[in-house]
């Protein structure tokens, strides 16, 4: 490089900031004369281009959102590092979720929340009498009590705290949150006597409930509250009532829960009267009549388009003579989880017979953390009240499935125990009716599917369920190839990234559900791109060891708003083959309604994965930024020629409510890798057709 | 939320940074630690320093939290906010060293890679790549995004700065606490040590002039 293409570089490095006329003739002289620093220059310049296009693409607005939610949430720091942010980074780092969700609690209304100064001691906030030790500190009896802090005890101790005495178990941990009246309990164990002639509310608050005192005097550990005089009200972090009012005498535990209902238990064993009482013009066991009204455990039809298998299955509404929400008939014998094993859900289970059976789950809360691996046939039924809290309940196939990362390699491998566990031992016949989920601002996923075959929630309600970082991030997660996956008549209110998250399933759907406060999108049928392959030994890839969702659908249900401060959350998204989208409700704007397209498997690249056969209809919008996107990149697909892999998808009869001048009805993304033909008709913005608002980006 | 057109995409390539910077009022209730202010402010320019913080570390598993701390420390100092600079430039410098405290921690520099999909390899305009085309240009990028990773921390916050996101080299001096002479004559080295490379790359060689052409 002589001295000339030294000064052009300099130059160039120049140029954004405005050469001098003298300068910028030399440039260009020098680069017209100098095909070396033109090539250069170039060749920088197409690699950046093609950098800066990668870290677009890897952009995920989720990390952004979940990085502003993080930190918006924590609470204010000071200025300069002070022994507060010591403590507080110690309390973090010690705690669990729940803990950082109190502390969110508390400052919610902080929207004009001040920079922190250095915390105050408040007046009366002392130790008693007992050890107790402050962030490492042991303190003197008489010692404040400053807030925020990690207060622990070897031997017990005596504390006044606010308005109330509090008691400290030996080895309790705990933490004291004034602004909100709120004890947090980490470990052990607390008594608290609350001075009624002064201001309430105080709370104790574990990682799994708050307790509200309305009375005097009660006990709390992690998992159960003890009254003994006056009255406490038992909440979830998001201040839903769990129980109403706890009364002296009376005990209430994360796992056994508390009968709050009237109504007599079943007896077990016996045609159960509470399911009745679920469905009171239904008869739902499995009787004679009503034996063809059970839980579909058949392949779809391969080979026949999506609409025809819809158009002909029991549960599509407008089937005459469908099955309804609710009319799954169950297996006997029913078990009544709370009278007969104290509300202990896997020991009900276990219970069982090999030949499965129906839990009855009567009014109450029960430990939503369970495991049922390899057993079929199992209904969990509730009249109604029956709240599973924290999660995920996990069901498999193989209790080895669950674990995705060692799971599978071996079932590519072709191992016989993980081959068995996809092909005939997948669980069948799991049946969810009139349960609630409830996450409880902790927990992240409600139930986890691998390597199921037919599993139909009707009548859930899911709801406090919170993002997390996991690779199936849905309060409905499945995998290893699911197949008969139904959630109907359902709602499912959580900031979860995703509301359903299933991958790789066959035949299924969500119907007649409401789904909202999702981040990412309500609903996605992805493709599992990492478990294509011959699982039966029988030397070739059949239909159902695809692995693109396929025969799935999405019909008659009504979207409603993402979380907060969401951004280009999406509806509905499927990365599959045979899908239908249709007559749902989108209540809201979302930057993309419904997403196509189709994926191949990282592993096996030669293996040609089509995503044909799409119909997205009937469906409303009240408004919309781009109605359909259909992306026909090959992701991971091997390609050859000019073969495509994704197209051939139909959009008719759509109504969106308000049209803008932005609205986009159909965007083809990539189109030069969409199959045809693709049909857009009937469909009408405002008042008119629209089915020319069409987009094609590269 | 309401987005802000602080850290816009259309503002990348203006000399002048400063025009759609939030309104004196929004950056008062942000010194004063309001919140929803913060919101409006930060969602507006994540975009950029994610973006930023891919091409500085590269580690996909990190960003959302090293995201998180630049939030948390922009919180932190708004109070001292004193408009010397716009709010997206502050925001860059917080998050210019964010990174770096994190280089500085470990040998994480050899670890970074940016996570590219196969998407990055399909050029636009162009007709359906070959299947050797897509392997050849993701091996590019990953090729070229090596090479950032050999140059000082620096140096490849400079580049980054100034020849993938477009910044000009004043508004670089001030997130980099350089002077410009410092910015433009990094850039300028980590451009010729970019192209020693390439040129010893048989990948990436045709892309630039062998030494001694001219």
């Amino acid at each position: 490089m002589g001295p000339r293409c030294l000064r052009a570089g300099l130059l160039m490095e120049k140029q954004r900031s405005g050469l001098s006329e003298g300068e910028q003739v030399f440039l260009e002289e020098h680069l017209r004369g100098c095909a070396s620093c033109r090539s250069d220059q170039r060749g920088i310049a197409t690699l950046a281009s093609d950098y800066r296009a990668a870290l677009d693409r890897a952009a995920d607005p989720g990390v952004r959102e979940r990085a502003l939610r993080r930190a918006l949430d924590a609470p204010p720091a000071p200025h300069r590092a002070t022994s507060f942010r010591l403590g507080l980074a110690v309390l973090l780092g010690t705690c669990a979720a729940g803990v950082a969700a109190m502390l969110f609690f508390v400052g919610r209304d902080g929207d004009d929340a001040t920079v922190a100064s250095k915390p105050v001691v408040r007046q009366g906030d002392r130790l008693v009498s007992g050890d107790l030790e402050v962030d490492g500190q042991v303190k003197a009896a008489g010692s404040g009590i400053a807030p925020a802090t990690v207060l622990s005890t070897q031997q017990g101790a005596l504390l006044t705290l606010g308005p109330a005495r509090v008691g400290l178990d030996g080895g309790t941990r705990i933490t004291w949150l004034p602004d909100a009246s709120t004890v947090v309990v980490r470990a052990g164990r607390v008594e608290v006597e609350l001075d009624a002639a002064r201001a309430h509310p105080f709370k104790v608050a574990t990682d799994r409930f708050v307790a509200e005192v309305v009375g005097t005097a009660f006990s709390v550990d992690v998992e159960q509250v003890r009254v003994s005089r006056g009255r406490v009200r038992i909440m979830a972090w998001d201040g839903a009532t769990l129980v109403t009012a706890l009364d002296a005498g009376q005990v209430w535990s994360v796992r056994q829960g508390v009968r709050v209902s009237t109504q007599p238990p079943p007896r077990d064993g016996a045609t159960p009267d509470a399911i009745a009482l679920a469905a009171p013009d239904e008869t739902t066991a499995c009787a004679p009549g009503n034996s063809d009204r059970r839980v579909p455990v058949t392949p779809p039809p391969y080979g026949v388009s999506a609409t025809q298998w819809w158009a002909a299955h029991p549960f599509n509404p407008d089937l005459p003579g469908h099955v309804p929400v609710g009319g799954i008939c169950s297996p006997e014998p029913t078990i009544d989880v709370f009278a007969r094993h104290g509300g202990d859900l896997p020991a009900a289970l276990a219970a069982l017979p090999s030949g499965g059976g129906t839990l009855y789950l009567q009014p109450g809360t029960y430990d939503g953390r369970f495991t049922l691996a390899g057993k079929s046939h199992v209904h969990f039924v509730s009249p109604g009240g029956a709240v599973l809290v924290g999660g995920p309940a996990r069901i498999a196939g193989c209790s080895r499935a669950l674990d995705e990362r060692s799971f599978t390699p071996c079932v590519r491998a072709q191992e016989p125990a993980c081959t068995a566990c996809v092909t005939s031992g997948r669980v069948s016949d799991i049946y969810f009716k009139n349960i609630t989920f409830d996450g409880q601002g902790t927990a992240a996923t409600a139930v986890e599917l691998a390597a199921v075959n037919g599993v139909v929630f009707d009548g859930c309600t899911f709801e406090n369920y919170v993002a997390n970082d996991r690779k199936q991030p849905g309060v409905i997660s499945g995998l290893m190839r699911p197949s008969n996956v139904w959630i109907r008549g359902s709602r499912i209110a959580a900031s979860q990234r995703w509301g359903v998250y299933l991958n790789g399933l066959h035949g299924g759907g969500v119907v007649s559900s409401h789904l909202e406060g999702f981040s990412e999108g309500a609903i996605l049928f992805k493709t599992h791109v990492s478990l294509i392959g011959d699982h039966d030994g029988d030397g070739r890839i059949a239909d159902d060891e695809m692995t693109q969702s396929s025969y799935v659908v999405a019909a008659r249900n009504t979207l409603g708003a993402p979380a907060p401060a969401t951004r280009n959350s999406t509806g509905i998204s499927i990365s599959g083959a045979n899908s239908i989208v249709e007559k749902n409700e989108f209540t809201r704007k979302l930057s993309v309604m419904t997403r196509l397209m189709g994926e191949c498997d990282v592993t096996n690249p030669r293996v040609a994965m089509t995503s044909f056969d799409h119909v997205v209809r009937a469906n409303r919008a009240a408004e919309a930024v781009v109605f359909v996107k259909a992306d026909g990149t090959p992701h991971n697909c091997h390609v050859r020629g000019n073969a495509r892999f994704f197209g051939r998808y139909r959009v008719e009869g759509n109504v969106i409510s308000r049209r803008s001048p932005t609205l986009v009805l159909v965007e083809e993304s990539y189109p030069a890798g969409i199959d045809g033909p693709n049909i857009i008709q009937g469909n009408v913005c405002a008042t008119e057709p629209c089915d020319g608002l069409l987009r094609r980006r590269r | 939320m309401v987005a802000l057109d602080v850290c816009a995409e259309s503002l990348m390539e203006r000399p002048a940074a400063d025009d759609g910077e939030p309104d004196e009022a929004t950056i008062e209730a942000c010194r004063r630690g309001d919140r929803r202010a913060l919101g409006r402010v930060f969602d507006a320019c994540a975009p950029t320093l994610e973006r930023q913080l891919r091409a500085m570390l590269g580690l996909r598993a990190d960003i959302e939290d090293l995201l998180q701390v630049t939030f948390v420390e922009a919180m932190r100092a708004f109070p001292g906010f004193r408009g010397e600079s716009s709010v997206r430039t502050w925001l860059s410098r917080i998050c210019a060293n964010v990174a770096k405290q994190y280089l500085r921690g470990t040998d994480r520099r050899r670890r970074a890679l940016v996570n590219l999909s196969t998407e990055a390899d399909v050029r636009p305009g162009s007709a359906l790549p070959s299947a050797s085309d897509l392997v050849e240009g993701r091996q590019r990028i990953e090729r070229f995004s090596d090479y950032l990773e050999e140059l000082s921390p620096k140096s490849r916050a400079a580049f980054v700065l100034h020849v993938i996101e477009g910044r000009p080299t004043a508004e670089i001096a001030v997130i980099l606490g350089l002077s410009d002479v410092a910015v433009r004559s990094r850039i300028f080295l980590a451009r010729r040590g970019l192209l020693t490379r390439m040129r010893e790359d048989p990948l990436l060689r045709d892309l630039c002039a062998v030494k001694g052409e001219s």
